[in-house]
């Protein structure tokens, strides 16, 4: 009987064994994903996750680069915050990352309006392309131009805007100019880019809430106010973020135009980073600073975030 | 546009951007121009914007004294092998994680997009570290190996794919397909326009890079030509203006080719990434 039973049984599995070959190949199919994505996370595991967390670890470290590490618990942290320089980072860091960001967006913006409003499509392609054509060039070799152009000595800004009467600061060596003389630069480069994304932004706005608007006899500014802003703040909340996050990374201006002088006056927060590490050679220290580098960033796109729930306006026609 | 009639508005508004057009470009102008002119001429005042004199001197000064040539091939070897490897790694893993189901998709996935945030540079002591370990300090390869992961591709590639009918895939499997042929026979003809805006935004971020050019390259063959136009113009002091400026001329030369190829696809691409955030 239970011989039988059992040979039922094994008679009714039979057909579901047959199964258990495809189940282990279906099984193998599902190591396909992990295959797809393993060159991607290989990389980004070694040379992003991994470093970041050293970086971390490291803060808490006193490691000469010659030297052998040895743990100083907050030590580096409590220095940190005693260090005037770092002090001075991180407000030259603001200063250019928020002059920056403003500009980038009041430029883009009229700009983009400008071109849609044009209706001379010669002066329309002039425009996009003088205005796109330095983001191509590299950023070394910008900095590189903009020294020349803004020497005191010999460049041409500086002899334009005396003849024009005025007396031009030396805007590179000047601790009050350094900065915004910074920001052009980085603004002739860039601001491009920030154009392109408010010239696509308004496209996108559909002309019936125009008409509309028009039709409820709405003037050119409140059209403006009520139509455009509303309907372009995703595209502004975007080019905000994306503008913040490249300026609070800045080092090639500062590394090249002003060694970070006059008197660390113009000193970027990855530029400290870079001068402790290989300069001072303290490993430890210099990821402290990058760690606070890191906070102090998330937590102004937190903040970001945060505040858009108040004017970024999401329509969903 | 909606104002028909209103002339002088039209003539102000072009006049004005026409201005400020020619505000972006006399930096490049002035520069070619300097580059020039015979060095006597270089540091005069008022600027001449159309020189008497034109000479290659300045050319054939930085031609000589760097091995510019091999580093330009440096930087457009760099950005082109960066620009086709990542974007094949980006393009496998966003097609797992738009299309593929499997256990930890949704959390690795987050992973990746917080570190969207982070920028690489502050972890630039680890990042030596290992460079240092590998022995590739003071290579190419240490400049293109960590590009090859560009989280922002993923991203945008990801989010592109997601927008590509199932159906399509469904009949390519019905047929037969496995993944390779729906990679190149259904999501890569319709990702043109991703795949193009992915490559630009990558080429440009590696192209206009200095900080790990310069944390990893040291001697002047192996440098990228922005560098190594940095390098000689600190050894040369403001003397060396010509030659720098001569370098920075030619340098503008891969970008016209890149702009002639690229034309409407630059804008569009840039477009493309803004949009599909």
């Amino acid at each position: 009987m239970t011989l039988s039973k059992t040979r039922a049984a094994r008679a009714r599995q039979t057909p579901l064994r047959g199964k258990v070959k495809p189940g282990l190949s279906t099984r193998l199919a599902g190591l396909v994903p992990y295959l797809f994505i393993s060159p991607a996370y290989l990389l980004f595991t070694v040379f992003i996750l991994l470093p970041l967390l050293a970086t971390v670890a490291i803060s808490f470290l006193n490691w000469p680069l010659l030297g052998t590490p040895h743990a100083t618990g907050l030590k580096n942290y409590v220095d940190l915050v005693h260090d005037s320089v770092a002090l001075k980072a991180l407000r030259n860091t603001f200063l250019f990352t928020i002059l920056t960001a403003a500009a980038h967006l009041i430029i883009a913006l009229a700009l983009a309006m400008g071109v849609r409003a044009s209706r001379s499509r010669i002066v329309q392609y002039f425009v996009r392309t003088a205005f796109v054509a330095p983001f191509l060039m590299s950023g070394g070799v910008v900095a590189l131009m903009w020294g020349g152009l803004m020497n005191h000595d010999f460049g041409p800004i500086a002899y334009y805007l005396e003849k024009l009467g005025f007396n031009p600061p030396d805007f590179l060596n000047s601790k009050v100019w350094v900065i915004p003389s910074l920001v052009v630069v980085d603004l002739w480069q860039t601001i491009g880019i920030t154009f392109i994304f408010m010239l696509v932004g308004l496209q996108s706005i559909p002309a019936v809430l125009y008409e509309a608007a028009r039709v409820d006899g709405a003037s050119a500014w409140n059209r403006f106010v009520h139509v455009t802003l509303p309907m372009l703040s995703p595209t502004a909340l975007f080019a905000i973020v994306i503008s913040f996050i490249g300026a609070f990374q800045t080092f090639t201006w500062m590394e090249i135009l002003t060694n970070g002088g006059p008197g660390n006056s113009s000193l970027s927060m990855v530029q400290y980073v870079y001068r402790s590490a290989f300069q001072n050679f303290q490993l430890g220290y210099g990821s402290t600073i990058g760690v606070m580098t890191l906070v102090v960033l998330l937590l102004f796109t937190l903040v970001q975030f945060g505040i858009s729930r108040w004017w970024v306006h999401y329509e969903r026609m | 546009m909606r104002h028909p009639g209103r002339l002088t508005g039209q003539i102000v508004l072009n006049v004005v951007l026409v201005l400020g057009g020619i505000a972006m470009v006399l930096p490049i102008l002035y520069t070619v121009i300097t580059s020039l002119e015979p060095a006597s001429q270089q540091f005069k005042l008022p600027p001449q914007w159309i020189p008497r004199h034109l000479t290659l001197q300045s050319y054939r000064l930085i031609f000589r004294m760097i091995p510019f040539t091999q580093e330009i091939l440096n930087s457009v070897l760099i950005t082109v092998v960066v620009v086709v490897g990542s974007t094949i790694v980006a393009v496998l893993a966003a097609y797992a994680f738009a299309r593929l189901h499997f256990r930890g998709s949704r959390p690795l996935f987050l992973i990746m997009l917080v570190a969207l945030m982070v920028p690489t540079q502050i972890s630039a002591i680890p990042e030596f570290l290992i460079m240092k370990h590998l022995h590739l300090i003071n290579t190419r390869p240490a400049l293109i190996i960590p590009a090859l992961i560009q989280v922002f591709a993923i991203f945008l590639l990801r989010q592109h794919f997601r927008t590509i009918p199932r159906d399509l895939e469904d009949a390519a499997r019905i047929d037969g397909a496995g993944h390779r042929l729906i990679i190149r026979h259904v999501i890569l003809p319709l990702s043109w326009p991703a795949i193009t805006a992915v490559s630009i935004v990558t080429g440009q971020f590696i192209w206009n890079d200095f900080f790990w050019p310069k944390l990893f390259l040291t001697s002047q063959s192996k440098m990228v030509a922005p560098l190594a136009l940095v390098s000689f113009s600190d050894a040369n002091g403001g003397g060396a203006l010509g030659p720098v400026f001569a370098g920075v001329s030619v340098m503008l030369v891969p970008i016209l080719i890149g702009f002639v190829f690229l034309q409407r696809r630059l804008t569009e691409g840039v477009g493309f990434a803004g949009v599909s955030r």
